[in-house]
């Protein structure tokens, strides 16, 4: 089954998000950008279509044949639109019906047919990038469309080959990206201010379903009014220094309009910011320079009143509501401007509340609709109820060290395997000690289980590769085997999740962990030095018996004493004791080493000790080979 | 007998129990269908999300040096204007070692692979390459060609990281039209 998508078909810009594994994804457009622009233009000459970005790149050669803000103009009747229509560079005209419609290029286009054409270059778009064609979709509208603009954007997407499975309200969505839906019996407000417009709305969330109760708004108050506002404070600060009136010089206005929208974004995470532009300009006494210190208080005192408009309507929508700010309980912030703190600071003021933060502003309202989408496409998916493995599975290794296989909340089905070897000499068998739990060392986690391989071919320690895997089932039946390589020997053991356990205890399980990091530490930390003076001790009595007689006793008897050194820090817990008697110990044997080298006229082999810079001899015995477990090849 | 044999035993048997366990094996039917279609699914899923997230992975690198190097080429920018706005009396040597500077920064950054763009007067207008600031009427140009370009567009392998902004222009016709309608 093909994947639904969720839209967000805006004013000024769109958004295209689908669920992927249980979570929402923005897909980025052909151009590589997460919003499209909502924007359409026809070349008069050649025909040519041009949709987004590039409909925005050529709109000042053809402003007549360049549709923006259509969603203005959707599912309303010419005479209804007259206010818009001054405000738009192209013709609206009466369509079919008297609905409004505009001119592009030679042919009349109704609004819905406009749409499709950003809507079919986002579906295009997600296509290419899902790699799968997309049939269907939830696209969302304001809250105050009514049934024949909900009814125009549904056409609008079936002209662009989408089935649109719901028109959702963009507040709606907005709250679901919040997964407000949980929620029972509240009262939310969503706070939108975008690019053009400002939407205020207060919904009611009750059994899981919401209920708009009141919505308001400026059709005419967004990002570009702030920009503007920055323009005209540097253009004027410019001209007081200058005397020079940028705004009169078309190559400069552009180039303050991108300063201007980058300062306002650098404002947001800054207090302050430099205008630096230089060459702006030039006159007789040679060129001019900008360069000014935005503040982020300067920036608030200019822009103060165009916050203080989102004032009325949120007291007008509370008021129709029937509520009082006190009784809202949940703030939802939509738009790019609302990551501007004075705005995030007027909402909390309005509410006297903190309001949601985390998701992306400009793509909220498409996660709510992918969300929506995935909730429509995945009806039969609640069935497949994906559990995680609560603790940490793993075995038990050399020192008694608790190795983990498979970490805590990975989700089953899975399986991992991992390779270990021999601890002694002419080991021929290893214990598979299955642990679960938290800890690092083994005694401290709960054992599960528990087997033998026996017949590993004797061989010096760290030859044989065991292959040990852990399977655990969707029903959560854990199945571990130990293989040796070399035989093709293998051991299993299957453990039913009956010994696992209740909720309450594995959440004992973890905070206990977490109780005892330090301590855990430590331990683990003396378990890796024992683990390192064994090793030193078995090389060093290896290099003795091998090469005893290429040394004088004075070497002969120094190594000894530090292997005793070390042998008797081992009883100790000290973990700096032993790295010491460790370290004493490797100082003593490359005094074999030398000898050795010097005995042989120098002709080391290259390659021939992996263990360092002693040359190892082969086919010593460690007398105690009753090892438990292994330790993991490195 | 065998697996396949027994299996066979095992259909044969369900089709003979039709019509008493009807509903429950249609049921199981219904539901062996599901769990295929949503097994598929789940699969086709991991497969697509692997070979995205790969792409991604890789386009995420490459466009994290482009995001860095695009922060420096307003920098070009800025120089390129130096460079032109020289006075016309300043000396020879003065302009060279500037210009030698200019194309040390363009050279870093097209070594790492991205390459600066600038349309010539009288090419034609494309949206895709270019983005127009503003159009001037003129009778030098074809109308809808690019009179100049003002600011180098840049692009990488498979991107345009940047539109190059152009003059485009305007016929003469036209622009006397649209100042009288007021536009």
């Amino acid at each position: 089954m093909a994947k639904v998508i969720g839209i967000d078909l805006g004013t000024t810009n769109s958004c295209v998000a689908v669920m992927e594994a249980g979570e929402p994804l923005v897909l980025e457009n052909a151009e590589g950008a997460r919003t499209t622009p909502s924007v359409v233009a026809v070349n008069p000459k050649s025909g040519e279509r041009y949709v987004g970005l590039t409909a925005k790149r050529q709109a000042v050669t053809n402003p007549q044949n360049t549709i923006y803000s259509v969603k203005r103009l959707i599912g309303r009747k010419f005479n209804e639109v007259q206010s818009e229509i001054k405000t738009l560079g192209y013709e609206v005209v009466a369509g079919k019906n008297g609905d409004a419609a505009v001119k592009m290029g030679d042919r009349i286009y109704s609004p819905p047919e406009v749409s499709a054409m950003v809507l079919a270059k986002l579906k295009a778009d997600a296509e290419a990038k899902l790699g799968e064609p997309v049939r269907q979709a939830v696209i969302t509208v304001p809250a105050y469309f009514n049934d024949s603009q909900r009814q125009a954007t549904k056409d609008a997407g079936t002209i662009a080959g989408l089935e649109v499975l719901r028109i959702i309200n963009e507040p709606t969505a907005a709250s679901l990206a919040y997964g407000l839906d949980k929620k029972k019996d509240e009262t939310i407000a969503v706070y939108d201010l975008g690019g053009g417009t400002f939407d205020i709305s207060i919904l009611h969330i009750g059994e899981g379903v919401f209920e708009v109760k009141s919505t308001n708004g400026d059709t005419r108050l967004g990002g570009d009014d702030f920009d503007q506002r920055i323009i005209d404070w540097l253009a004027t600060e410019f001209q007081k220094d200058q005397g020079i009136d940028l705004r009169k010089d078309r190559m400069a206005l552009q180039r303050l309009k991108e300063a201007a929208e980058r300062a306002k974004i650098e404002l947001s995470s800054a207090m302050q910011t430099e205008i630096n532009l230089p060459f702006i300009t030039a006159d007789a006494s040679g060129p001019k320079h900008l360069t000014i210190s935005l503040t982020r208080a300067k920036l608030e005192q200019i822009t103060a009143d165009l916050i203080e408009r989102t004032v009325g309507p949120v007291q007008q929508a509370l008021k129709d509501a029937g509520v009082t700010a006190r009784d809202i309980n949940e703030v939802v912030l939509v738009g790019g401007m609302t990551r501007m703190p004075a705005v995030i600071a007027k909402a909390k003021e309005l509410f006297s509340k903190d309001p949601h933060r985390g998701v992306n502003p400009d793509e909220v309202v498409a996660i709510g609709a992918a969300i929506q989408a995935g909730v429509l496409q995945g009806e039969v998916k609640d069935i497949l109820l994906l559990d995680v493995t609560p603790l940490t599975l793993g075995i038990e290794t050399l020192g008694g060290v608790m190795t983990p296989l498979i970490k805590r909340n990975t989700t089953i089905p899975t399986s991992k395997s991992e390779v270990f070897t021999t601890a002694a000499d002419g080991q021929t068998s290893v214990e598979v000690h299955v642990l679960q739990g938290e800890r690092p060392m083994a005694n401290q986690n709960k054992t599960i289980g528990r087997f033998s391989l026996d017949g590993i071919p004797p061989s010096p320690r760290g030859m044989p590769q065991i292959e040990v895997t852990f399977d655990i089932d969707a029903n959560g039946i854990l199945n571990v085997s130990a293989k040796d390589r070399a035989t093709g020997k293998s051991q299993r053991i299957t453990i039913t999740a009956s010994s696992g356990l209740a909720k309450d205890e594995v959440e004992k399980l973890v905070r206990e962990a977490e109780a005892h990091v330090e301590e855990d530490r430590r331990a683990r930390e003396l378990i890796e030095v024992r683990n390192q003076a064994d090793n030193a001790v078995y090389q060093a009595e290896k290099s003795l018996r091998e090469h005893g007689d290429k040394v004088g006793d004075d070497v002969k008897s120094e190594v000894q004493r530090g292997i005793d050194n070390v042998k008797s820090a081992m009883q100790g817990e000290d973990a700096a004791r032993i790295r010491a008697a460790v370290d004493g110990l490797m100082q003593a044997l490359t005094k074999i080493g030398q000898a050795v080298y010097s005995a042989t006229g120098g002709g080391a082999q290259p390659g021939a000790g992996p263990e360092g810079g002693n040359p190892p001899p082969p086919g010593a015995r460690k007398p105690d080979d009753t090892v438990e477990g292994e330790y993991r090849e490195v | 007998m065998s697996q396949e044999e027994q299996q066979q035993q095992t259909e044969g048997q369900a089709a003979n129990e039709t019509p008493q366990a009807g509903p429950e094996l249609e049921e199981a039917r219904r539901e062996r269908d599901q769990f295929r279609a949503m097994a598929q699914r789940a699969q086709a899923d991991l497969i697509n999300y692997r070979r995205r997230t790969d792409e991604e992975r890789q386009q995420l690198s490459r466009n994290a040096t482009n995001q860095m190097l695009m922060r420096f080429v307003p920098v070009v920018d800025d120089l390129q204007r130096a460079v032109g706005a020289l006075p016309a009396d300043a000396p020879e040597s003065w302009r060279q070692g500037v210009m030698l500077i200019l194309r040390h920064l363009q050279q870093l950054i097209e070594n790492e692979g991205l390459v600066a763009y600038n349309p010539e007067p009288g090419a034609s207008f494309d949206p895709v390459l270019h983005e127009a600031v503003y159009f001037q009427p003129t009778t030098e140009h074809e109308p809808g060609t690019v009179v100049t370009s003002v600011r180098a567009g840049y692009r990488s392998s498979d991107r345009i990281l940047r539109p190059a902004q152009v003059v485009v222009a305007q016929p003469k016709d036209e622009a006397a039209r649209s100042a009288s309608g007021g536009q």
